[in-house]
């Protein structure tokens, strides 16, 4: 059985990859940048160079490969050029779909995102709770679009279906899109973090190797035109804050701060990142969130492929031993 | 006094978010919005996460028919509507001459003439409640002629002289009407796509459906004529008042150029 990972240089294609490759499987990825190789050096994964906007990379990185995860995407908070977010994360899609619809591909499983499906109400979202609350990042569009590009091949018969991991954290390759290792990582050098004087709302966070776990399930048992939510448990701003500061070993210091100069910082760090290239560290749309829930069920997936949620804690637990055993080394 | 809202254009941007609004606030709701624009899976939500009675109707008020039905069926369920929304609306930005006429039509038909049927229908049952409310969503451009947007603009300016009218002549009948004028709103994709191409000044004063739709309602209960979501959008409005007429005009077109460019890349 091989399979062919995109994304296998970013943080959960390169667990993802190499998750697979430890059990034995052989694993293709498709990678642009040749630093990035140290991280997927093993007998059983093969390297491509190349890009996902490129037809003729994608065949030969895909070869006779059975199964596809395409885990690449631009997940970020911001772009210099937004229109980059649709490039690789829709015309990406686009073009993978295209190439495994003229080969015997088994399954396509598109890693999407809970944050198509956005905020929550009273109830908790699932899989068919439709999106009430206004799209405001680019990030968030172009992967619900890339979501339909693939549900629209499915109508014609394409074995593809979608995976949408939460807020994700837990070891793994620095990255921009996991905030919360970043929170714990700047807790474990600086002993501070700064945490909104609101924390009531809650999210679903969701731990790494659950999430790897969850992508094979999947690709065993999942549904074609299906979604899956893989998450973690809901817990609010307040309660992760807690959380981190009860299990590092070091005490530091929780400072409060409100919600609105953060609007207008916000504002200031567009400014920059339009004006200098510099990447924002928070942008309007996520201070919009602050106070918003964004509650998920994972329901669907642990009764039709078994997946299982590692405890909070004991998953807020292996992160802190992992950061700081990277930092000592 | 527990309210029924009748919402137009209630499937997407203002309107889903007008919806929601109302429902927070403990408001019955019949939802109005073109048919297969997932008003079903939005009664389902409402009906999940509020104690509160969710009807819809699928029908396109481009159509007299359609306006008459809407009437006829409120009354033939006795639902005793007492804040009409009539957001339901059509814009962008074109160039005149090079535009097919049903373009324009449609535009005057929905923002201009459903909008009069159903406020003309729905009086009599308004005017049945101790306290009832009519909501106009007019537009900010209004107060800033530009080009390509000359039909539209043209549909918000009745919809803001009919509002205002109609309140004074509603007073006795405690009816109150209030007309909303908000700048840019991310309504959609499409909206939000084109908001996040735009220059840093115009992306600030960009509102969200959720905070617009929440202040609205507010705005509006307490008895105001004329809304004006957004303090950046105060602020320009009150500076839009001081520059020169020339220099003002420059900006209205270049920015309305932007528009139309965006639109049209968009839609290729």
């Amino acid at each position: 059985m091989k399979t062919f990972i995109t994304g296998g240089s970013g943080y959960l294609g390169q667990r993802l990859a190499w998750r697979l490759a430890e059990s034995g499987e052989y694993v293709h990825v498709l990678i642009r940048n040749k630093n990035a190789a140290v991280h997927l050096e093993h007998p059983n994964i093969k390297i491509f160079y190349g890009d996902i906007l490129k037809i003729k990379s994608i065949k030969e990185a895909l070869g006779d490969c059975q199964y596809i995860f395409h885990v690449a995407a631009l997940a970020r908070v911001w772009s210099k050029n937004p229109e980059d977010f649709y490039t690789v994360n829709v015309e990406g899609t686009k073009n993978l779909i295209q190439v495994a619809k003229e080969t015997k591909i088994q399954k396509f499983i598109l890693t999407s995102s809970t944050g198509t499906i956005g905020p929550s109400l009273k109830k908790p979202n699932d899989e068919n709770t439709p999106r009430w609350s206004s799209f405001n990042n680019d990030y968030e569009i172009s992967k619900y679009l890339a979501e339909k590009e693939l549900l629209k091949a499915v109508l014609d018969g394409f074995p593809g279906l979608i995976v949408s991991p939460s807020r994700i954290f837990g070891p793994g390759l620095d990255s921009p899109s996991s905030g919360i290792n970043r929170l714990i990582a700047g807790y474990l050098k600086n002993k501070v973090a700064i945490m909104p004087t609101t924390h009531h709302a809650l999210g679903n966070y969701g731990f790494i190797d659950d999430i790897v776990e969850g992508h094979i399930k999947a690709r065993e048992k999942g549904e074609i035109g299906q979604k899956y939510i893989l998450g973690g448990e809901n817990k609010s701003l307040g309660e992760l804050f807690q959380t981190i500061k009860n299990l590092s070993p070091q005490r530091g210091l929780m400072l409060k701060f409100p919600v609105w100069p953060l609007k207008y910082w916000s504002w200031l760090e567009l400014y920059m990142g339009n004006n200098f290239g510099r990447s924002p560290k928070i942008t309007p749309d996520f201070v919009k969130r602050i106070n918003e829930d964004a509650v998920f069920s994972s329901g669907k997936a642990i009764k039709d492929l078994g997946y299982k949620i590692t405890p909070f804690e004991e998953a807020i637990q292996t992160t802190i031993q992992f950061l700081i055993n990277k930092r000592a080394s | 006094m527990k309210h029924f809202a009748l919402i137009t254009g209630a499937s997407e941007g203002l309107g889903k978010s007008l919806a929601l609004e109302c429902a927070n606030k403990g408001m019955d709701i019949l939802l109005v919005s073109l048919p297969s624009t997932g008003l079903p899976e939005l009664k389902l939500l409402l009906d999940q996460n509020f104690e509160v009675f969710v009807d819809y109707l699928e029908i396109d008020l481009t159509d007299d028919e359609s306006c008459h039905y809407l009437i006829e069926y409120v009354k033939s369920k006795e639902y005793p509507i007492s804040f009409l929304i009539n957001n339901a609306g059509v814009g962008g930005n074109y160039q005149f001459g090079n535009q097919d006429f049903a373009v324009f039509n449609r535009m005057i038909q929905l923002n201009i003439k459903a909008l009069t049927m159903i406020t003309h229908g729905m009086i009599n049952v308004l005017a049945k409640n101790s306290q009832s409310f009519i909501l106009n969503v007019s537009s900010m451009i209004i107060h800033f002629e530009g080009p390509y947007k000359q039909v539209y603009g043209a549909t918000k300016s009745f919809i803001f002289y009919f509002s205002k009218s109609l309140s004074i002549e509603l007073k006795d009948k405690n009816i109150q009407v209030t007309v909303l004028c908000p700048g840019g709103i991310n309504s959609n994709i499409k909206m939000a796509r084109i908001n996040n191409q735009c220059n840093l000044l115009q992306q600030i004063s960009v509102l969200y459906p959720e905070e617009v739709a929440a202040y609205s309602i507010e705005k509006t209960m307490k008895g105001k004529n004329v809304i004006i979501p957004g303090k950046i959008v105060n602020l320009y409005f009150i500076f839009s008042k001081l520059l020169p007429n020339q220099f003002r005009n420059w900006l209205i077109k270049t920015n309305n150029t932007k528009l139309i460019k965006s639109q049209q890349a968009l839609s290729q």
